[in-house]
């Protein structure tokens, strides 16, 4: 079933190549009803089954090169929510791609990318989780730039990183496969967890090679630029799938292969350097993590581009996700895994909601919009909801995650990622803020005087994401209870939860109670606002300054928004501290091509050099003979 | 007697000088003339390996008499016919490479190699 | 078995290279009947070879009534044999190319002699059962690529040419010593008779002829130190060159690199260890080869000339396929073939593709590759196709070769294993400059709209040679069971040196 759909997904993307241009929106509903088909799928296969489907493709030269699909429960969760985001995002690329360029192209890779999503997540052995992964790499290539010189800078950070981290993984994988004989995953993990006895520098080579691609694909510490680059100049509405799904394939490899061996470490701690009851590189990891969202939350109130903003916030997400996930309590990697999908859903929102501003207004930079709210509602209640959700604040699904990540972290002792956590989550509060001012509060400029809600079709998804933000926070058993499934899979304790009453160890809390709580505030000062005085609408520029009418001396609505250098004097206690590591990777760049350069000079050089160096290298041969 | 030493110490000298000549002469004619040299050493390389002291040429006649293990003093035919063919193949090198400088010092009117175009660039 | 025909496949090309003069006035023309029946014929003939040496084994010539260790002879093993057509293939699409081109009109007739010289001397080559006509031949070979780089007759490739002659003339004077060196040691010329003997002779000996012989080869394999001819020779050289360079000449030496590292030397078991001077021949040659890989993918990433990032590209794959002929195992080996295998097909079809796609620009450039897509749709669909199978995309020859390559260094954890970070490296920088490439064909060019009056038409010669080399790719990727049992029996025919001693010398019969 699984192969049936991964092939018809290929012919169809091949069918949706030969749609004519004027006929476009046939190709893009061909796209969204094979991601609903896909949603379908999974859904009816359930959670539970233990559906094993096997592909001979080849074997060749001793290698059993089979495509092993396998139901797991992680798995299983993963394919589900980002199936469905896929297919939301889908129905807004529907009336936006209309009239994009070179979309033949985008939608063809795209396509291919979400036929691997499938492959990936339900992937049971290693060579065919590589193989999704490289084609998620290439294709995700030409959908970030299909022929645009502007993205094409951009795209090759990600690319390149992704290249390394693809081969150094493979080199893991081949590593692993001298022990064990096999692809399969389980076999793999438990060589693994063995390697880490026997052998411990090889381990630690293999470890390595594997973590690269979860440092670069998650977009931790020194890798955290790509995101800022790629998702800006994406296309707007595959920013949403590059910051809300791409960026988790990372951490799914990483919670195959590294949770069950730092767990069997934590269980069994002989010979193994410990810190705080986990093991040393977990501690790293979760320490990595925190680094990661304090230098990206600060790097995220610096950006005036909504999309770098936006990038910048997801960096920051990984790194709580991080940290949360190699705390190795029950509690944190529920909630890591939770805030996940959590995190996977508002920023989804968040980016439909700046695709669909920039639809209307062609302007990314924050400083040059304003005042959408009265202009775009739908996207603004959107907008509006999903930051609430992503700053942690009550009644959403981003509270109760983080609200499990904090209470997984104190529960294990690490007051320090607490705060660091902490510390971060506050500076959510800044940008978030700060772009929702920028784009829908304060002063509409008076070039977007006409600017009209997005198409309905555009305003299904958003509506769509609404409603889950919302009821997830609300009634998060049920997907704590999928997440359960998964813990159970690891044989790690599970979140005690009845109703929608979650139990820590540490306290408990009613998602009920506190959305009523919050919703009673709501309506008590939804009354106050009702029985208090009539007021009325005042134009911006409807005002006197000393005296004198605006209008006198060219004051503009624009002059009112008060949006560029927000956080000027912020961000000015902090310029001693700023360090570039876009420079940094320019500046390998530019050496490589400069060494490059002077090969390429040499090896076209005159023709004496030709016979110089020959007989040189011949002699340095001969010389290296006699000195060793 | 000429030994056989002095002949491979000969051409490993002749060697050496053409590969001198072949780095330090600006002239392209002579750059060919130096790699016709190390040719040429090679060759007498070669011709040294088959020379035996005190041989004879490897002519049957009468005198000779039966071939055997025993009165087997004629020196080995064999490198002497790889060694007419290595001179027919340098030769023929020797050819094309007069024939390419002929048309670079139509494109240069130079034969010098030190004024032929570093600085071109695709 | 003996098997005398086998002399037609080098027989035949040379007397045909001087039959091509004969038809003059009226039938001039009918010169490029002679040229094609050639290849036709060799490929015919060496494909019923390929069914004998299936059913009997390694065939022998024997030229003369002598007898193996004496006098000249032929081995037409599996291995030769295949690898043989696979070149013929290669050299029929080229040869098409060239035939039914405009602009050599004029010269066709001597040219055609040349290459079929050029077709000989690798027959031979490739046959060879003894050291010396191996020498010969090899000359020839490097005398008939000279005279084909120099065609288009320009600076560059004027200045290629003489490169390359001034190089491959030293590299043969030091084959020559290493040649005279081992006939004075062994007193044979015999390939297999070497084999036998060279575990018998001395340290300082093997030291001695391994670098003469390494000396002469690493040139011709565009290793970098010594490969500073190709720079120029490919940016200069005329397109069915540029396929006869980077799918034939670079492949025949490694042909040669196999038989004499593997048959003769008997690589994976050799000890090359004395008191004084332990040499770790393998370090040394995987420095040599990481070396050449780092800096060739360097010039590759940073040139502008497309031919020439092709031709650097093409070194570092041969670079990439004696790194892993270096390790000595046979999972080592079978990554090489199958490296080869991806090279030998993709690699023509990059350059003719690139070719069509620059074709009437001005600049042969980057930026010519501009809205290639609208321009020149087949061809940039077969540059893309080319681009990935050469790259090493999951279920390509040379995404095996490169898995067989990882296998074999992660297989025994040493230092060894450190290697693979250049091949990381390596594989990253290819990836990024091919897709670079295939990103240019996707923008738009404004300027385009100025001159729409550039011919548009399709040379049949180039639609048919692309289209029969992007058959075979997608054969091979669709079946690879096919080469899969070729390269088992290839690695069982190269590992077993003693099988070819014995059938060559008769020793099993005593």
């Amino acid at each position: 079933m699984i192969i049936g759909l991964l092939f018809y997904g290929i012919i169809l993307s091949f069918l949706a190549l030969f749609v004519r241009k004027k006929y476009n929106f046939l190709r893009w509903i061909i796209f969204s009803f094979y991601i609903f088909l896909t949603l379908f799928l999974t859904i009816t296969i359930g959670k539970d089954s233990t559906y094993f489907e096997t592909f001979n493709l080849i074997s060749i030269l001793n290698f059993d090169l089979s495509l092993n699909f396998r139901i797991t429960p992680l798995g299983w969760l993963f394919t589900l929510f980002t199936t469905l985001l896929l297919f939301l995002t889908s129905i807004f690329s529907i009336v936006k791609n209309k009239n994009e360029d070179a979309e033949r192209l985008i939608n063809f890779f795209w396509f291919i990318l979400i036929i691997s999503n499938t492959g990936l997540f339900l992937a049971d052995d290693l060579f065919t989780l590589f193989i999704f992964w490289e084609l998620i790499g290439i294709s995700s290539y030409f959908v970030i730039s299909p022929g645009w010189v502007s993205s094409f800078r951009a795209v090759n950070y990600y690319f390149i990183f992704s290249i390394i981290c693809s081969f150094f993984m493979f080199s893991g994988i081949m590593i692993l496969y001298e022990g064990t004989g096999t692809f399969s995953i389980q076999k793999n993990v438990l060589y693994f967890i063995s390697l880490f006895e026997n052998s411990p520098l090889n381990a630690i080579f293999v470890a390595i090679s594997l973590i690269i691609g979860f440092f670069v694909k998650s977009a931790l510490f020194p890798f955290h630029i790509w995101p800022a680059q790629a998702h800006a100049k994406a296309p707007d509405d595959f920013s949403s799938v590059l910051s809300g799904i791409i960026i988790k394939y990372g951490l799914y490899r990483t919670i195959l292969f590294f949770i069950p061996l730092f767990l069997f470490i934590k269980e069994y701690p002989v010979n193994h350097i410990m810190v705080n009851n986990i093991p040393l590189f977990s501690h790293i990891l979760a320490w990595s993590g925190a680094i990661t969202s304090i230098i990206a939350t600060f790097l995220a109130i610096e950006s005036n581009d909504m999309k770098k903003l936006a990038a910048y916030s997801t960096v920051a997400n990984m790194g709580y996700i991080t940290t949360a996930l190699f705390s190795l309590s029950s509690f944190g990697i529920a909630g890591a895994i939770f805030h996940t999908i959590n995190h996977a859903i508002f920023k989804t929102a968040i980016f439909l909601s700046i695709a669909a501003v920039k639809y209307r207004t062609h302007e990314t930079q924050m400083h040059k919009l304003g005042g959408m709210a009265y202009k775009m509602p739908v996207t603004f209640l959107t907008f509006l909801l999903a930051i609430i959700s992503a700053a942690g604040i009550p009644p959403l699904n981003g509270y109760v995650s983080k609200w499990m990540i904090y209470q997984g972290l104190l529960s294990s002792k690490f007051p320090f990622l607490t705060l660091a956590i902490f510390l971060s989550s506050t500076g959510a509060f800044m940008y978030l803020f700060r772009a929702l001012h920028s784009i829908f509060l304060g002063q509409l400029p008076e070039k977007f005087d006409n600017v009209k809600e997005v198409p309905f079709l555009m305003q299904i998804p958003m509506y769509i994401l609404m409603f889950l933000m919302v009821s997830i926070g609300i009634f998060p058993q049920f997907v704590i209870n999928l997440i359960n499934s998964v813990l159970t899979s690891y044989n790690i304790s599970n979140i005690n939860i009845k109703n929608s009453m979650i139990f820590s160890p540490l306290s408990g809390i009613d998602s009920v109670k506190v959305f009523l709580a919050f919703t009673g505030s709501f309506i008590l000062a939804f009354i106050l606002y009702l029985i208090g005085k009539p007021r009325k609408h005042v134009q911006p520029l409807d005002t006197y300054t000393a005296g004198q009418d605006p209008a006198d001396f060219n004051l503009t609505r624009e002059l009112y928004h008060f949006a560029y250098k927000f956080y000027g004097p912020f961000e000015h206690m902090f310029d001693s501290f700023r360090t570039d590591t876009k420079e940094f990777y320019d500046s390998i760049e530019r050496k490589i091509n400069e060494i490059g350069g002077y090969f390429r000079d040499f090896q076209s050089g005159s023709i004496r050099g030709t016979i110089y160096t020959f007989m040189l290298s011949f002699v340095l041969i001969i010389i290296y003979w006699w000195l060793l | 007697m000429i030994d056989n030493r002095i002949l491979y110490i000969f051409s490993t000298i002749l060697f050496l000088i053409g590969i001198f000549g072949a780095i330090t002469n600006k002239n392209l004619i002579k750059i060919l003339v130096s790699i016709s040299v190390v040719e040429t050493a090679s060759n007498i390389f070669l011709v040294s390996i088959g020379y035996i002291k005190n041989s004879k040429p490897p002519i049957l006649d009468a005198n000779m008499g039966k071939i055997s293990v025993s009165n087997l003093n004629i020196s080995d035919p064999l490198p002497h016919a790889l060694v007419l063919t290595a001179i027919v193949i340098g030769v023929g090198t020797t050819a094309v490479g007069i024939g390419l400088c002929i048309r670079l010092f139509q494109y240069y009117r130079t034969l010098n190699i030190n004024r032929m175009g570093d600085k071109d660039e695709l | 078995m003996n098997y005398n025909t086998t002399v037609l496949l080098i027989i035949i090309p040379i007397l045909s290279s001087f039959l091509v003069y004969m038809p003059v006035g009226l039938i001039k023309k009918s010169f490029k009947i002679i040229f094609l029946a050639t290849i036709l014929f060799n490929l015919l003939f060496s494909l019923k070879i390929f069914s004998v040496v299936l059913k009997y084994g390694n065939l022998i010539t024997i030229i003369g009534n002598y007898h193996p260790p004496f006098g000249i002879n032929l081995v037409s093993s599996f291995f030769s044999i295949l690898f043989l057509i696979a070149l013929y293939i290669v050299f029929l699409i080229s040869a098409i190319i060239f035939i039914f081109k405009n602009d050599t009109k004029n010269n066709q007739q001597k040219i055609s002699s040349v290459l079929l010289l050029y077709l000989a001397s690798f027959s031979e080559i490739i046959l060879t059962g003894d050291l010396f006509n191996l020498f010969v031949f090899f000359e020839i070979f490097s005398i008939s690529n000279i005279i084909i780089i120099s065609l288009k007759n320009e600076k560059f490739s004027l200045k290629g040419s003489i490169k390359y002659l001034l190089i491959s003339s030293i590299g043969s004077a030091l084959l020559l010593f290493a040649i005279g060196y081992i006939y004075a040691i062994l007193g044979t010329l015999n390939l297999a008779e070497i084999a036998l003997n060279f575990e018998k002779i001395s340290f300082f000996s093997k030291c001695f002829i391994i670098f003469f012989l390494m000396g002469s080869i690493l040139s011709e394999l565009e290793v970098f130190p010594f490969n500073l001819w190709i720079s120029d020779s490919y940016a200069g050289a005329k397109n069915f060159v540029n396929i006869l360079l980077s799918g034939i000449s670079c492949v025949v030496s490694l042909y040669i690199f196999i038989r004499m590292f593997f048959t003769i030397f008997n690589y994976p078991s050799i000890s090359l260890y004395s008191y004084n001077f332990p040499l770790d021949i393998k370090l040394l040659l995987l420095t040599f080869f990481s070396l050449s890989i780092i800096v060739n993918q360097l010039v590759a990433l940073t040139s502008k000339n497309i031919k020439r990032i092709l031709a650097f590209s093409s070194a570092a794959t041969i670079s990439t396929i004696l790194f892993a002929l270096t390790s000595g195992t046979k999972s080592g080996f079978s990554s090489a073939i199958l490296l080869i295998i991806s090279t030998i097909i993709s690699k023509p079809l990059l350059f003719l593709s690139s070719h069509q796609i620059t074709k009437g620009k001005m600049e042969k450039n980057l930026d010519s590759f501009k809205n290639g897509i609208n321009r020149k749709r087949y061809f940039s669909i077969l540059f893309i196709v080319s681009a990935i199978f050469f790259t090493g995309f999951p279920l390509t020859p040379a995404f095996f070769g490169k898995l067989m390559l990882f296998y074999t260094y992660a297989s025994k954890l040493n230092y060894y294993t450190y290697f693979i970070i250049v091949i990381i490296f390596s594989i990253t920088v290819e990836f990024f400059y091919y897709f670079r490439m295939i990103h240019k064909l996707f923008i738009k060019d404004e300027t385009e709209r100025e001159n729409k009056n550039i011919k548009n038409n399709l040379s049949i010669s180039y639609f048919v040679s692309g289209l029969t080399m992007i058959s075979i790719l997608i054969i091979f990727f669709i079946f690879p069971n096919i080469y899969e049992k070729v390269i088992t029996k290839m690695s069982e025919e190269i590992f077993n040196q003693k099988e070819y001693i014995q059938t060559i010398l008769k020793l099993g019969e005593k």
